[in-house]
């Protein structure tokens, strides 16, 4: 079950927050060892999880697995605030473009790490779904061009916005990443979940041009 | 931000009219010939030890220089391939101008050198993880490839649609055995054939929405993604022509 928090549902939804700021840091500083984002109350929060943030919970039954954060890129995020030299250009400023953050799912439900398991599925569906529901249609993200396959499968189109960069240790890139219904209907595919009649890959296979922003 | 997606939409939509791997060997090729790119292997990277025998089975795509594979192959070189060491442990791509050839005892530098004598003399090997979580190596060779920071991202995103590509061809194949009921067939048949919803359903004297319904089904027997695709594997199973 995919629970979605955000600025309309922030107190009701204040247990379950409590709930994933402690998942982030069991996950981002105790697992992965991002020692700057520790905390001593072991809540992984920063300046970004306020009002405007988008909070993504995946539950099997109720334990939370999965979490991922989505901020909107019309007011300041991390790559205009931390990563900065990740971008040649001007960083997107466009209420269609979502920037796509701390996504963790709980080792044990990560399948060998190095696919996308079901749960890591589940959560992509999930940012699609709701992205076509709001009339967002990109994300962006900073990750690691090895992870550029996965995207392509998946059916996104992916833009990069600068070149790669060493960021702690890793190759970085910031990349743009488009979905329409066809990038939902192979994430439905891939969950096992049906697709429905409504859905065609547009004529003769092909899918629409991107939308413009 | 239109602008920034059209290249990789047209990337998208040249990958996926490739039917067969050759043709998606010669699509990348196309794309890649002006960064002076001229040959292309793409291999999966193994989690254990594989039997010399087995080892070819492991490529996906592309092309060697047949002296070189059946040298290559005989002499095992795979276990110290310096390319495919590095497909298999790093995360990021390695230009081979990168590797260090000055030591000729070093069997590293012996491969690579002995590789240029069969005209494979740059080139960088980038590594890629799948949504299934194998792990592959693509390595692009030429006389002298373009190593700008432009040109990687290139070789990334057009390796990953290559191999996408592959993956989606090599198992997309359902049992021989699976049929489409005859209007199914008879409307892929006028799709492959570059007809319209409106004129099929013209045609067969239905509703362009029944056209639509018939072609769905079609593509869930074939567990195609599109029709395109559907259309590919329908010649493939001898259901079209």
């Amino acid at each position: 079950m995919l629970v979605i928090i955000d600025g309309s549902n922030l107190e009701a939804e204040r247990w379950r927050l409590e709930d994933a700021y402690r998942h982030r840091h069991r996950i981002f500083v105790e697992e992965m060892g991002w020692e700057a984002l520790r905390r001593p109350d072991g809540r992984e929060i920063d300046r970004f999880d306020d009002e405007h943030a988008v909070h993504m919970l995946l539950y099997d039954g109720i334990e939370l697995i999965g979490y991922q954060r989505m901020l909107p890129t019309l007011r300041p995020y991390l790559l205009t605030e931390i990563y900065p030299q990740l971008c040649d250009g001007e960083p997107p400023h466009d209420p269609s473009v979502y920037e796509w953050t701390r996504f963790a799912v709980l080792a044990a439900h990560r399948g060998d790490g190095r696919g996308l398991g079901r749960a890591g599925a589940e959560l992509v569906l999930g940012y699609v779904e709701w992205g076509l529901s709001k009339g967002v249609h990109t994300v962006v993200v900073e990750l690691e061009p090895i992870q550029t396959l996965k995207f392509i499968q998946c059916g996104f189109l992916t833009a990069s916005l600068g070149i790669v960069h060493q960021i702690g240790g890793r190759s970085t890139v910031a990349m743009l990443a488009y979905f329409d219904e066809r990038t939902r209907a192979i994430l439905l595919n891939l969950v096992g979940r049906p697709v429905p009649d409504s859905y065609s890959t547009a004529r003769e296979g092909d899918r629409d041009a991107p939308r413009h922003a | 931000m239109h602008t920034l997606f059209r290249e990789t939409f047209e990337l998208a939509q040249d990958f996926n009219h490739a039917m067969t791997i050759e043709d998606v060997y010669a699509t990348m090729l196309v794309r890649l010939a002006r960064h002076g790119v001229t040959s292309v292997l793409a291999g999966i990277i193994p989690r254990t030890i594989v039997k010399p025998t087995d080892q070819p089975r492991y490529v996906v795509f592309g092309h060697w220089p047949e002296e070189w594979a059946t040298h290559y192959f005989e002499r095992q070189y795979v276990r110290r391939d310096p390319t495919i060491l590095h497909a298999a442990e790093q995360r990021h791509p390695l230009y081979w101008s990168e590797i260090d050839r000055t030591s000729g005892a070093d069997p590293a530098a012996r491969i690579m050198n002995e590789a240029q004598e069969f005209g494979l003399r740059d080139g960088i090997t980038i590594p890629q993880f799948t949504l299934d979580g194998v792990r592959i190596g693509v390595s692009f060779s030429g006389e002298h490839i373009d190593r700008s920071p432009k040109a990687t991202m290139v070789y990334t995103v057009v390796s990953s649609f290559a191999v996408a590509r592959v993956l989606q061809i090599r198992s997309g194949l359902p049992d021989d055995t699976v049929t489409l009921s005859p209007t199914q067939r008879e409307c892929l048949q006028y799709a492959a054939e570059g007809r319209t919803m409106v004129e099929i359903g013209d045609r067969l004297n239905i509703s362009e929405k029944t056209v639509e319904k018939h072609l769905a089904a079609a593509r869930e027997r074939l567990r195609a993604h599109s029709t395109t695709q559907a259309v590919a594997i329908g010649i493939r199973i001898g259901q079209l022509h």
